[in-house]
């Protein structure tokens, strides 16, 4: 905890006094409660692209201070560690939330600590940018090596470290937190006879280098986009219309993401999304339970506590086909009158807080993956997932990619092909899932998920098939059982 | 925005410029970019939240034996500048050496032009709880349109006033000033167990210029349109591309054409110049100095001056988009497209006003000499499913059935497949008013007409 006594901490983070002096102005016009979230963060990247390596750094850093008055939230940040500028700003914020009912509250902060302490603090500095070269040309040497159909190669390794302060009237504590996010991401074009195709593959953890082992090591992941990026080359067109899809584990998870995870973020409930008013209804195969889970170890969606200052937790969403529970952040949670689940993030210190998947994932069921496979006498077998996706909460229709997939003939892959979509309503996609394989997988997912504010995000699944979804391919229409 | 700041951010800028030099930087540019906007979501009448951020940042790049490294931060102070800097420039002595690496040159030694500038007062200084008005007042008018209208799922209003200095040691010494303000609007209509969605945005470079009564009209009549939709069939059909549909997709070929991409092989444009790549009817262009354009700047993130960009002509691939690296490597002239997100961001290539050019069709008569075809509505997740690399795509999507000739049923549930270059050759018509989009860059496009789509459905 900061014990100087100057305004401004060791880390450029705030002293106690001044965090008390901002709160109590912010609250000084009445409000349901407020909070001020100080940041210092240190951004490296090194990029091999085109055989040239480059590197770029940044350093950021500012004050974040949220009233919320009437469930409503106002907010406006500042670069500055000036104690006069920040309670001006507080005031401003206070007066920005006049317009609404008056009410009285005032607080006095306490220290608490981050629940998972240190796990997701990295000593010190970042990985030294020598050792962040050594990954990237290693990574460089290996994506070109040895196959003509090579056209072009960019791997990335980039970290962060953000040191967060979270002072809230609403938990009357000040909490500290460090996190260490690293990431590496693999980009290969591969081409021949006037075609071109991008494979990609990457990982993102809270950790340093030595996190990244075994199917997520540097190594595995630049041939996966080497791979992928061969495959497509040589893989006929996806068929278009609807069949039965099994999904292989780990990063297939985005379909669970975008088909249901934000429809079930309370601000989302809140403004209609498919799955509002569904609480303690089947929504979902009894195969399904669904996750969201904010304690995984190195994962991107973890946390000690999330960005106003609760702890993380493990929520389950789904209970076997049942909705339970929704994602709240403390807004939600108290115009919902429901306990706080520890979803409240936000991308940095320029952002309020908003409802946020952390890692969310299907839990595993009894069937063995090649069980699934052989089960299915005709359909697609969506391996490698693609480019992200999206979802119209309202309606609940989403749509992720695959860059790997395989025609499925009487239990068997037969065909490789490339280039499908996945789309469909969420509740239908839920219900449809018919197989559930025991060999669950979480995926530490490179790429942040956008909701007006990025931020990192895990997803999971185990080896999953549903019984009818809409593939979108470039190929023929889908024949499938009518032949 | 504080009066006098620009003053003081040139001098902090040829502050860092200097520190850069004396760390050994054979050259350095630094921009500094000072912002201030505001961001008012709404829900049910009612500021949902309301954000006002006022901030400023810099970006350095140095140049050290042809190599070239960026640093930025937002603190702007000359100590802290200065180990930033020294670091940087040690970094970048790491990297690989190039000879296309470069600052250009001064090339408007009479200074950025003002007048390109669209900079209004009354987006800075219009009292916030007006503005909230102003973004509660459009749920009002978009639930007036029609009673199946039955909320927002998001409703959004935004705006920024930036300034923008920038210097290099090649004597580039400019300023730029601009104002956005922007609307978005997310409409859900409801009939008779049906629930559709419609949506627009709206922007403008000033504050009465936003036209929010146009957004409200726009997506309640694009939710109310869909009620009742259907899954349509598969089929193979002509399809017609409205421009907010439209523009969204020509973003895609911008990418295409980006000469960092077409250099480096990451795009199926390279080596294609002076070929026919799109039918003779596609006219495609970039042009920084559209009169009111909304991309419209004097100089790009680089300095160099903006201009306009012929990038397909009749049809024939003709250039590309540049910034000064590329241009160096291709051995041709910077086109003015660094693009400079914010501070934080290295300048890297991108369109300005890209507009498709139009034809002389008006949309019903695009319509109807279609037998049976689609009109696209609304497109998911184009970042999914497009493959920026062959060009396929998939994307899901809904519609209005053409039947005889004239809109019919909407229909849902659908995918439309195909690949980017051979949408371009099958372009047959072209409407004759041109709209402006922001979702995917500010890309400007009339309806269009192409010959032939695969849909697939799940009906």
């Amino acid at each position: 905890m900061a014990s100087s006594d100057e305004s401004s901490a060791p880390g450029g983070l705030l002293a106690p006094e001044l965090l008390d002096d901002i709160l109590r102005a912010a609250l000084a016009r009445g409000a349901e409660f407020a909070d001020v979230y100080a940041e210092q963060a240190y951004y490296a990247g090194v990029v091999s692209d085109d055989r040239k390596i480059t590197s770029a750094t940044r350093k950021e850093g500012g004050v974040g201070i949220r009233v919320v008055k009437n469930g409503h939230t106002y907010y406006a940040l500042a670069a500055s560690a000036d104690p006069a500028e920040l309670v001006g700003l507080a005031r401003q914020v206070a007066d920005a939330a006049e317009a609404e009912r008056e009410r009285d509250v005032a607080v006095r902060i306490r220290p608490a600590e981050s629940p998972l302490g240190g796990q997701f603090t990295r000593d010190s500095a970042q990985v030294g940018m020598d050792e962040k070269l050594a990954i990237v040309r290693a990574g460089e040497e290996l994506a070109w090596s040895g196959d003509d159909r090579v056209r072009q190669a960019s791997v990335r390794f980039a970290d962060h470290v953000r040191h967060v302060q979270i002072a809230s009237s609403y938990t009357r504590t000040v909490v500290e937190q460090t996190l260490g996010l690293s990431e590496y991401h693999a980009v290969v074009y591969a081409g021949s006879a006037g075609r071109l195709q991008m494979g990609t593959a990457g990982r993102a953890m809270y950790g340093g280098p030595e996190c990244f082992t075994g199917d997520d090591s540097f190594e595995a992941l630049t041939k996966r986009a080497r791979e992928n990026a061969f495959f497509q080359l040589d893989a006929e067109d996806a068929p278009r219309g609807m069949m039965p899809v099994v999904f292989s584990r780990g990063a297939n998870g985005v379909l669970f993401h975008e088909a249901c995870g934000h429809g079930m973020e309370a601000d989302l409930i809140e403004r209609g999304s498919a799955f509002a008013g569904q609480l303690g209804k089947p929504v979902a195969s009894d195969l399904v339970t669904l996750l969201d889970d904010g304690t995984i170890p190195h994962a991107p969606g973890s946390f000690g506590v999330d960005d106003e200052g609760v702890p993380a937790q493990k929520t389950v969403l789904v209970d076997r086909g049942v909705l339970v529970n929704h994602m709240h952040s403390l807004v939600t949670a108290m115009r919902a009158s429901a306990a706080p689940t520890g979803n409240g993030r936000r991308e940095n210190y320029r952002y309020p807080p908003i409802p946020r998947m952390r890692n969310t994932y299907i839990a595993a069921g009894e069937s063995a993956p090649e069980a699934i496979i052989a089960a299915t006498d005709r359909g697609l077998y969506a391996q490698e997932s693609g480019w992200g996706g999206q979802v119209d909460i309202v309606t609940g229709q989403f749509t992720t990619g695959v860059q790997v997939a395989w025609l499925i003939e009487h239990g068997r892959l037969v065909r490789p092909v490339r280039g499908a979509t996945i789309s469909g309503v969420g509740i239908d996609v839920l219900k449809g899932i018919d197989m559930v394989g025991r060999d669950l997988e979480v995926t530490k997912m490179s790429g942040r998920c956008g909701k007006g504010q990025a931020v990192p995000v895990g997803v999971g699944m185990p080896t999953v098939r549903v019984r009818s979804v809409l593939v979108g391919g470039k190929g023929d229409a889908w024949k499938g059982d009518r032949t | 925005m504080e009066r006098g700041s620009n003053v003081t951010d040139r001098d902090f800028a040829l502050g860092v410029l200097r520190l850069a030099e004396r760390a050994g930087a054979d050259a350095a540019e630094v921009a500094v970019t000072r912002t201030a906007s505001a961001h008012i979501d709404v829900q049910r009448g009612a500021p949902e939240s309301v954000s006002t951020k006022q901030e400023a940042g810099y970006g350095v790049r140095v140049l050290v034996d042809r190599r070239i490294g960026f640093t930025a931060s937002n603190r702007l102070d000359l100590a802290d500048a200065e180990g930033l800097v020294g670091d940087a420039v040690r970094l970048t002595r790491l990297h690989t050496p190039e000879d296309a690496n470069t600052l250009p040159e001064n090339l408007a030694p009479g200074g950025w032009d003002p007048t390109l500038d669209a900079y209004d007062l009354a987006v800075g200084e219009t009292p916030l709880d007006r503005k909230v008005a102003r973004a509660i007042a459009i749920e009002r008018m978009m639930l007036d349109v029609d009673p199946r209208m039955k909320g927002a799922a998001m409703l959004v209003y935004g705006d920024a006033a930036e300034e923008m200095g920038l210097v290099n040691s090649h004597g580039v010494d400019g300023m730029a000033r601009s104002t956005f303000a922007y609307a978005f609007l997310w409409a859900i209509a409801q009939d008779a167990g049906s629930t559709e969605t419609g949506s627009d945005v709206v922007a403008s470079r000033t504050y009465d210029g936003l036209d929010t009564e146009l957004l409200a009209h726009r997506a309640a009549h694009r939710a109310l349109r869909m009620l009742g939709a259907k899954p349509g069939r598969s089929a193979e059909v002509p399809v017609v591309v409205p421009p907010e549909v439209g523009g969204d997709i020509l973003g895609y070929i911008a990418r295409m054409l980006d000469a960092d991409a077409v250099q480096k092989g990451k795009s199926l444009f390279a080596g294609r110049e002076g070929t026919q790549v799109a039918a003779p009817i596609v006219s495609l262009v970039d042009d920084g100095r559209l009169p009111g354009g909304l991309a419209t700047t004097f100089a790009d993130g680089e300095g160099v001056p903006t201009g306009r960009t012929t990038l397909i002509e009749g049809g024939v691939l003709r250039g590309f988009l540049h910034d000064s690296y590329t241009a160096k490597k291709g051995n041709t002239r910077s086109t003015g497209n660094a693009q400079r997100g914010s501070y934080r961001a290295k300048p890297s290539i991108g369109p300005t006003n890209l507009m498709l050019l139009p034809g002389a069709l008006a949309d019903d008569e695009l319509i109807a000499g279609i037998d049976e075809g689609l009109f696209i509505t609304d497109t998911q997740a184009l970042h999914a499913a497009i493959n920026p690399a062959s060009g396929d795509f998939s994307i899901p999507s809904k519609g209005l059935m053409i039947r005889g000739g004239e809109l019919a049923e909407p229909v849902t549930s659908l995918a439309i497949s195909g690949n980017l270059f051979d949408l371009l050759r099958d372009i047959d018509a072209l409407g004759s008013r041109v709209e402006w989009t922001v979702g995917g860059g500010i890309i400007g496009a009339p309806t269009f007409r192409a010959r032939k789509v695969r849909v697939g459905s799940a009906g």
